[in-house]
Order: C-alpha cells, then sequence, then structure tokens
C-alpha cells in the first residue's frame, strides 16, 4: 500500500517562486472570509490555463444580505488583480463532476481544485470526477483553514449545527457492494454532535473505529470533537479510537490503512464528518481501494459551515500513480 | 476490583453487529415471550413477515435460521445430514439503511432502476448461497456436485468447473453494477445493453434440489432483513412472493418494523399481497402490561447470559434483578425525598390554631410520609380527624374492618404511587427510577433498550461500587436513575435528528411528556392518577403530511400503539385505541412508568397541530381536556340522567380539574 506526503503550506510554494502552470484552476464561491484567499493570493503561483468558477445556487438561496455581498466580492478581487474570475457556471446541485462534462478536461490535463468553500458532497464529487472519470494527470488541492468556527453559547463547547436530518446516505460515487465476511464503520468525527452515535445504531458493522483530527486547526477543536462525540466513543474499543492530522489527508489516508490492517482486510464503511483535508484523505483511499470501501455521510441537504477570518492556506498534490 | 479492568457486557447490544456465532452465543428463545411457534419459522412454506419495532429481537431470529448459525449446532463433517434433518437452510440478507436512495436519481427509466435493484438482490442471494456451498464441499458426493456445477454452468451460460469460480463470476458482475452506479451521473446509462448478467436464486435453488440429494426435500428460506429499507422496490419482492404458488422449494422470511411496508402491490397486474393468504404475519409484540411474566423471564435470561460473561458477576452468580432491584420502594423513596420534613403539612395546617394543628400532627405523622399524605388527602376531602385517627388505629391493630380493608386496598399499590408524585412535586424533586421492573417498564417491550439501559448504569458505576460488591451488590437508586435518565436524553436526541419528521416527532413527543408530567404534579396527580396514555379525537392521523408524521412516530417506535382496544377514558364508554410516548423518555420529564388506566387524554386534531410544530403550555392543554370532559359529562347527563361517577374511588375527584 502507498504511503505519501506531497502536503505543504501554500506560502512555501510561494516563498519558493514555484509554478504549478496548471490547465485548469477550478474554485467555488463562497461567503466565508477564507472563501477566495487562494484566488487572491495563490493565482499566480497556480498559473493555470483557464480558470472556472462554480456558482452554487444551492448556496446562494441560503445566503442573507450581508453574506451576499461577501460572496460576490471576488468580482472586486479578481478586477483589482487584474484578471477574469473565470468561466461561471451554475450548479444545481452537489454533483459538480457533471457540469464540467463539457469543459475539455482530458487525462493530460493537470487542474487545480479550491476546496476552501466547497462542501462534503462537493469534495468528494469532484476528485471521483477528476482522478477517475476524467483521469487526470494530477490534482492540485488547495485549502485555507478558517481562524474559528462558529460556537453557539459558551467557550467550551457546542459548536451547533443547524438542525439536520440524519440518515445512512451512500456517496454514490464512492458505493461499492460490501462482499467481504465482516463490515466495519469508520467514523471520522468533527463537531456535529450525537451524529456518530445515531450512524451506529442505523448503521451496521461488526467494529466500529473513529478517527478524530489532531492535531487540530487549533488545539480546542480536537476538544470540541472528542466532547461531542463523547457517547459514540465510550460505545466503541478504546484501541479502535485513532487520530490523524486535521490539515493533511495522506496521514488520514495512512490512518485507515492502517485501520484496515487491525480489521483483517473487512470492508470498510467511511463516514468523514471531519475536516476538509481529512475528507480528501478519505476519498483517496477509497478510490485507491474501490473494492473493499465505500463512503457513507449522513446528510443529504448542504449544511454551511460558518466561520470566521482566515487561517493557513495547504496545498496537497496528488497524481494518478497515487490511486493506480 | 477496579473499574477499569471491568469490561461493560453490554456494549455490543444489536443483533446486527453481532457474528453468526455470537448470535448463537448470546440466544435466548423469545418465542414464549412473543406467543410465537418455532416450527413454523422453520417449515411454513407460506412467507412469513415478522413485524416488529426497533430492538425487538427480528434480526436475532431472522440470522439464527440463517445457515451459518445453523450449522453451529452440528459436528463439522456432518453439516449436510443436519441441515436435511432440519427440513430447511436459511440465506440471510440484510438491506442496510436507506438503500432505495441508491436507484433513486439514477439517470436511467424506472424498469431500468428495478432491473438495476432486482440484479443486486438475486446475485446477494446466490453470492450467499454458493458461499454456503463453498462450505459444505467437501461434504457433497462427487457426483452430485459435479451435477450441480453442470447445472449451474447452464443456467450462467459459461463453464463453471468449482465454487470459487463461480463467487468470482457472481463478484465480477456485482462490480459491474457498483460501476455503473458509481459513474451514472456522469456517463448516461445504455439500457439496450444487457450491462450485467444475473441469475436467479429460484435456479440455483431448483438446481441444487435437483442435483443434490439430501437437499431434496429442504425448504430453501430466503431471508430478508430490515424490508422497509428499499422503499418503493419493495414492490419487486412483493412479485416474488406473489408468484411463489405452486413452488415448494423455497419460501421467504421477511423482517420489517411497524409500518415499514409502505407497497403492497406487485408487478402483476392488478395483484397485491393479502395478509393470510400470500403471507403470514407474525407480529414480535409484548402484550400492553409490559411486565408479563414472559417478557420479564426472557429479558432476564438475555441479560443474565452477558452478565455471565463478565468474572466477578459469574463467580457470584447474581442476577439482573438482584442488581437492580426487584421494584421501586416507595416508602424509601419518600423518606429520600421528604428527609424527614414536613412541609408537605402547610396545606393542612393553613388557618389553623396552634391548637389545631397539633391535633392534626398528633393524628396524621408518621414515619412515613405516603401515609401522611394519604391521610391529609382524606383531610382534605373533609373527612374527620376522628375518623382518620380510627382507621389509623384500627389499621395499626390489624382488624378487619371495612376502614382497614379500604386502607389496604388504598396504600397497596393504587394510591401510592400517585401520592408519592404529589411528595415529589411538593418538595420540587424529581422521581427516581431504578430496579428491574422500572427498568422493563422504560424498555417498553425492546430489549435493545433494556440492554441500552443496562448499558449505560454499568458506565455510571462508581470506583467504590466493586470494591464493597460482595456486601452490596445492589446498584444505588441514583446511580441508576442518572443512567436512565442519560438514556433517556440519547434516545430523545435520536428522535431529534432523524431524518423521517424529526424536529415534528420531537417537538411532539416534549409537547406530549410535558403535559402527562403536568398531570403527575399538585392535585391532578390524584385526581388523575399516573396519566401517562391518550387516544385519538379527530382524523389527522389519516391525511396528507400529518398522516405521514404519525407513521413516523409509529414506525420509529416514538409512540406505542397498545395491543387491544380499551376504555377511551373515564367518562367515555366507548372503545378506542390507546397510544403511550416510549417510556425511555420519561426520566426527563418525571411520568409514572406503570399503567394505571382511568382518565387518558384526548388528543384533538388542534392539539395535534399545535404540539408538532411549536411549545404548548400543559396548564392550557389541561384546561381544554376538563372544559371537553364537563360538556361530555354535561351531554351524558342530559341524555341519562345518571349520575356518571358510581364507578368512581373516593379519593378521586370525578368531576376534574376545577377552573
Amino acid at each position: 500500500m502507498n504511503k505519501f506526503s506531497k502536503f505543504t503550506v501554500a506560502e512555501e510554494l510561494k516563498s519558493q517562486n514555484r509554478k504549478l502552470c496548471d490547465t485548469f484552476f477550478i474554485y467555488s464561491k463562497g461567503a466565508e472570509d477564507r472563501s477566495y484567499v487562494v484566488f487572491e493570493k495563490y493565482v499566480e503561483t497556480i498559473a493555470p490555463e483557464r480558470i472556472i468558477m462554480l456558482d452554487s445556487r444551492l448556496r446562494n438561496e441560503a445566503l442573507s444580505s450581508t453574506d451576499m455581498v461577501k460572496y460576490d466580492r471576488i468580482q472586486n478581487i479578481a478586477m483589482s488583480k487584474g484578471i477574469s474570475v473565470g468561466k461561471t457556471i451554475s450548479v444545481e446541485d452537489s454533483n459538480i463532476g457533471k457540469y464540467l462534462i463539457g469543459e475539455q478536461i482530458s487525462s493530460e490535463s493537470t487542474v487545480a481544485v479550491d476546496i476552501s468553500s466547497m462542501n462534503f458532497w462537493e469534495v468528494s464529487d469532484i476528485l471521483y470526477f477528476l482522478l477517475k472519470i476524467m483521469a487526470v494527470q494530477k490534482v492540485d488541492i488547495f485549502y485555507t483553514e478558517p481562524d474559528l468556527y462558529h460556537y453557539e453559547n459558551d467557550n467550551i463547547a457546542r459548536y451547533n449545527y443547524p438542525n439536520p436530518k440524519v440518515s445512512v446516505k451512500y456517496q454514490r460515487s464512492y458505493y461499492s457492494t460490501k462482499m467481504e465476511a465482516e463490515e466495519i464503520l469508520v467514523s471520522m468525527i468533527g463537531f456535529q454532535k450525537n451524529v456518530n452515535k445515531l450512524m451506529k445504531d442505523i448503521f451496521e458493522a461488526a467494529q466500529y473505529y473513529s478517527i478524530n483530527g489532531f492535531p487540530s486547526f487549533y488545539p480546542k477543536a480536537k476538544d470540541i470533537s472528542q466532547t461531542n462525540n463523547a457517547d459514540y466513543l465510550s460505545e466503541i474499543e478504546p484501541t479502535n479510537r485513532y487520530s490523524a492530522e486535521a490539515t493533511n489527508p495522506f496521514v488520514t489516508y495512512n490512518t485507515l490503512v492502517d485501520i484496515s490492517k487491525a480489521a483483517n482486510g473487512a470492508f470498510m464503511n467511511i463516514c468523514p464528518l471531519c475536516s476538509k483535508p481529512m475528507t480528501v484523505g478519505a476519498c483517496l483511499y477509497a478510490l485507491r481501494y474501490p473494492d473493499t470501501t465505500r463512503i457513507v455521510y449522513p446528510y443529504e441537504e448542504t449544511i454551511a459551515t460558518k466561520s470566521d477570518g482566515v487561517g493557513r492556506t495547504y496545498y496537497y498534490s496528488i497524481t494518478q500513480d497515487f490511486i493506480s | 476490583m477496579v473499574k477499569n479492568s471491568f469490561n461493560n457486557p453490554f456494549i455490543s447490544c444489536t443483533a446486527r453487529d453481532m457474528s453468526y456465532s455470537d448470535v448463537m452465543r448470546f440466544w435466548c428463545s423469545p418465542f414464549e415471550c412473543y406467543k410465537i411457534n418455532e416450527s413454523d419459522l422453520n417449515s411454513s412454506v407460506t412467507p412469513i413477515i415478522i413485524e416488529g419495532a426497533r430492538g425487538s429481537g427480528k434480526t436475532m431470529i431472522l440470522k439464527r435460521l440463517s445457515f451459518f448459525c445453523q450449522k453451529e449446532n452440528f459436528k463439522s463433517n456432518e453439516v449436510i445430514e443436519g441441515i436435511r434433518n432440519a427440513g430447511y437452510l436459511g440465506i440471510y440478507f440484510r438491506y442496510s439503511a436507506d438503500y432505495s436512495s441508491l436507484f433513486d436519481s439514477l439517470n436511467c427509466s424506472k424498469m431500468y432502476r428495478e432491473r438495476l435493484f432486482e440484479g443486486y438482490f438475486q446475485m446477494s442471494l446466490c453470492l450467499e448461497l454458493i458461499h454456503v456451498l463453498h462450505e459444505l464441499e467437501n461434504e457433497l458426493y462427487e457426483e452430485e456436485k459435479n451435477k450441480l456445477l453442470s447445472n449451474i454452468s447452464s443456467i450462467v451460460g459459461e463453464s463453471i468447473r468449482d465454487f470459487e469460480t463461480l463467487i468470482k463470476w457472481i463478484e465480477r458482475n456485482i462490480r459491474k453494477q457498483d460501476e455503473i452506479i458509481r459513474k451514472s451521473q456522469y456517463l448516461s446509462i445504455d439500457e439496450n445493453m444487457d450491462s450485467q448478467q444475473f441469475m436467479s436464486v429460484f435456479d440455483i435453488i431448483d438446481a441444487i434440489q435437483s442435483s443434490v440429494s439430501a437437499f431434496r426435500k429442504v425448504l430453501f428460506i430466503i431471508i430478508i432483513d430490515e424490508f422497509e429499507n428499499i422503499g418503493a422496490y419493495q414492490r419487486v419482492i412483493n412479485t416474488y412472493i406473489k408468484q411463489m404458488e405452486g413452488k415448494n422449494g423455497y419460501t421467504f422470511r421477511i423482517g420489517v418494523r411497524p409500518e415499514g411496508i409502505r407497497d403492497y402491490t406487485t408487478n402483476v397486474s392488478g395483484e397485491f399481497l393479502q395478509d393470510g393468504r400470500d403471507y403470514i404475519k407474525k407480529q414480535l409484540i409484548v402484550s400492553s402490561d409490559d411486565r408479563t411474566a414472559n417478557y420479564s423471564k426472557f429479558v432476564k435470561s438475555v441479560i443474565n447470559t452477558r452478565l455471565n460473561m463478565v468474572p466477578i458477576f459469574n463467580q457470584s452468580g447474581i442476577e439482573i434483578d438482584t442488581l437492580l432491584g426487584k421494584k421501586e420502594d416507595y416508602e424509601w423513596e419518600a423518606n429520600y425525598h421528604v428527609k424527614g420534613r414536613k412541609e408537605h403539612f402547610s396545606e393542612a395546617f393553613l388557618d389553623k390554631t396552634e391548637l389545631q394543628m397539633r391535633e392534626i400532627s398528633d393524628v396524621i405523622m408518621d414515619d412515613n410520609p405516603i401515609v401522611e399524605a394519604y391521610f391529609l388527602m382524606r383531610l382534605k376531602r373533609g373527612e374527620s380527624l376522628t375518623d382518620i385517627a380510627k382507621m389509623k388505629n384500627e389499621n395499626l391493630q390489624n382488624l378487619n374492618t371495612e376502614n382497614t380493608k379500604k386502607y389496604r386496598l388504598d396504600m397497596r399499590d393504587k394510591y401510592k404511587a400517585s401520592l408519592l408524585f404529589w411528595l415529589i412535586d411538593k418538595y420540587k424533586a424529581k422521581k427516581l427510577y431504578y430496579s428491574f421492573s422500572t427498568y422493563l417498564y422504560l424498555s417498553c417491550g425492546s430489549i435493545y433498550d433494556f440492554i441500552g439501559l443496562c448499558r449505560t448504569v454499568f458506565d455510571e458505576l462508581e470506583s467504590d461500587y466493586f470494591v464493597n460488591f460482595e456486601s452490596n451488590p445492589e446498584i444505588s437508586p441514583i446511580v441508576q436513575t442518572r443512567a436512565a435518565q442519560k438514556y433517556a436524553e440519547s434516545q430523545l436526541e435520536k428522535v431529534r435528528i432523524n431524518h423521517d419528521y424529526g424536529p415534528q416527532m420531537h417537538q411532539f413527543v416534549k409537547n406530549m411528556c410535558n403535559l402527562f408530567g403536568y398531570y403527575h404534579k399538585g392535585d391532578l396527580c390524584t385526581t388523575y392518577p399516573e396519566t401517562n396514555q391518550f387516544y385519538v379525537s379527530g382524523n389527522f392521523d389519516s391525511t396528507g403530511v400529518n398522516k405521514e408524521i404519525w407513521s413516523s412516530l409509529l414506525r420509529w417506535g416514538v409512540i406505542i400503539k397498545k395491543t387491544s382496544f380499551q376504555r377511551a377514558t373515564l367518562s367515555i364508554s366507548s372503545k378506542a385505541q390507546l397510544y403511550y410516548v416510549n417510556k425511555s423518555y420519561y426520566p426527563i420529564f418525571g411520568i409514572s412508568c406503570r399503567i394505571r388506566g382511568g382518565f387518558n387524554y384526548a388528543l384533538t386534531n388542534d392539539v395535534w397541530d399545535n404540539m408538532i410544530t411549536t411549545i404548548v403550555d400543559p396548564a392550557t392543554l389541561v384546561k381544554g381536556s376538563a372544559r371537553r370532559k364537563k360538556e361530555t359529562n354535561r351531554q351524558v347527563k342530559k341524555r341519562s340522567g345518571d349520575d356518571i361517577d358510581k364507578f368512581q374511588m373516593s379519593l378521586f375527584d370525578v368531576e376534574g380539574f376545577n377552573e
């Protein structure tokens, strides 16, 4: 199994004056402070031939007027840099790959993607589309972490998700029929309270595992995950609790490899309620082992994250040989 | 023994999570409890639908029917003989949650989607069956095995040398379908192309029965668990069931939740499944009184089996009802809450002189606060202190008088619980939930919930529990209550985030339980003792979204339908379908677990509308109910001219709550 590490802070690319010269740069509009950092600070490093901006109608509908101002500020940013925002593609749902079919992305292409404003469905979908359907040579993923997530009530704990309806949903692009004798569920825990416990009740598995994002963006984040999933964690064996660096998809990938070994190759269901870099790691693992893995997710609808400020921007480079 | 070396024996509590060998290890027969004939399940050619709520034991029963559990009963190399003697072979398949959504938004026709679904169904069952044959390969006669492989080759249209090759063939075809599913949103599906081959499990069964003599008369049982997860595709399976007539080689056992079958139609024009004709329904229901001896016995055997896996409990031979206590001790609990205080006399002392207060105290004060509460009630009702004193004395002397008979009747069970609630309200305390009996109630007939409660209790055990275990094994009521509350909160949270009208169900539960909690306070708790049931007085449950929400409440076990029609409520002699909210939530709201009967709340259309959408003030609902009751009484009196209160006990105010 591969163990790979092409991961760095994007600022290092810039300071080394590297140019990625990707064929395409794809990013998604967003209303958070971090949504356009990659465009603003690193588009010259990416140096793409073509830029594609995804405008999500779903996210648009949920925005307040203040947020709409933030959402649309990309125009000003682009103007100040003297470049175009890119071709705008309106997407109606989270299956964003299908909207890119006519854009002449091919196996010769290299594609940079900013996932900072994408949700789980979009991240997993675009990775599958680029790496499997279009079989591009390389995907350069950029991700900007926030400074802080929104909390309610008090300093310590509760990151309260808007009231979601939880059910097991298969990410169709990563679906596989289980044919092994045993099946496990790996929950990559995040801030959502009680969701993993409910997933455990709905789902069938011989064993349950958890991966917490640690080290995390900031120390409190891993504590919130721990606290909000205390019930679930108390119901799984202590030896089945893992952690993986929240900003590094390759460590997540490696952790999943370790779990697979510990579970003697059992069929793996992965539920990535975690950071986006960890989600990337989960997707890469599922792409590498499609026959023995599938990804499940408890929400059907798009849930917008709310964050403030801007943290660091990370860069991950994925080549085809990583998943073959 | 220190806590951290103690393994909670209730960690794994669902049969879904268990291996087949664990199913056999933990098996305790539920058939007596549910009044089901086990041999029907093994031998009936007519398909059987097993309907049971979450945690009732469906999966355990179904898995036990399957081959991989059956074989545990036989010596290796004698499994085929064992199957032949048993007369059946089970092939188990479970639909995981929301399976149907995989197909729903595929970019293809409805017919193709059904074909894909059918392909998965057939191939998954075939795979399971071929695994069985592979396992039994060494016991098969060479000639029969070759004949079987030859027959299967004809079915498949390719030469199949051995079972491993066949397994790989099936897996390859399943993978092809997986690939279609994965790529379907990017690439259009060519429906004309036969993109995957699948063979029919029924053809394989025919081939087995015609090739292998030992299986000639064996009934192949196709077991489908969690049928509710396939939604609209139930029609496909219904069609198989409908078309079974005349075929004796196989049958179906289907596990489904209540309200889980959404579609009885088939693909045979105009035909639909009929209960009693196309299938038999067996319901896993415990009778209305959750404390039947059979359910209690069943729960004990399941829990004690797990307890015995922990050395300290195994060595002592202790059972769960000893650890939890057999039933609640109301007197002890009353003393726990009251702590020697006498504030519950305050109402009786109001506007009384010192002499009068002393007289009241002399007669009524007792070591038992419940006895005090009882006589305070009688005093409030206008009974004289002299009569009360006489009743007390006759009882103390153990005389056999009318007074003592009434006292014992009143105090044995009838009013004891209500008076405890009255005291709890007086002292702003919280009801304790403990004992084996109470946990039986809280679990509402779900063994899964009972195990969940036990797991939570054992998680809450303090470190000194095991130090004192030998001298005092009973788990403290405080710890049990804490566990019951924690479990209640987690169960209620699950309702809230349920995808099937979770927020509405959650709101309804809170409102209904708050209402019942209100009936457990003040004078209401003796006027309407232990009110915790309701009936539908309207038609909201029969149309539109309300009907769906109502079905969801039943399907998920958030509300429970009582097994038989009973008198609607005190003032209405007609019978009605009664319901109660799942008792596992009660510890949050301080509601009695027992079934008291008598007054039941009438859930009308407008009350329902409010209860699913907003927070409702229980006081308003109670007043509304009293108004309706008065009106009903007035109507009845007008019609009959009789006193409708003749059946009432003396302590209760039949006319209800006075505004």
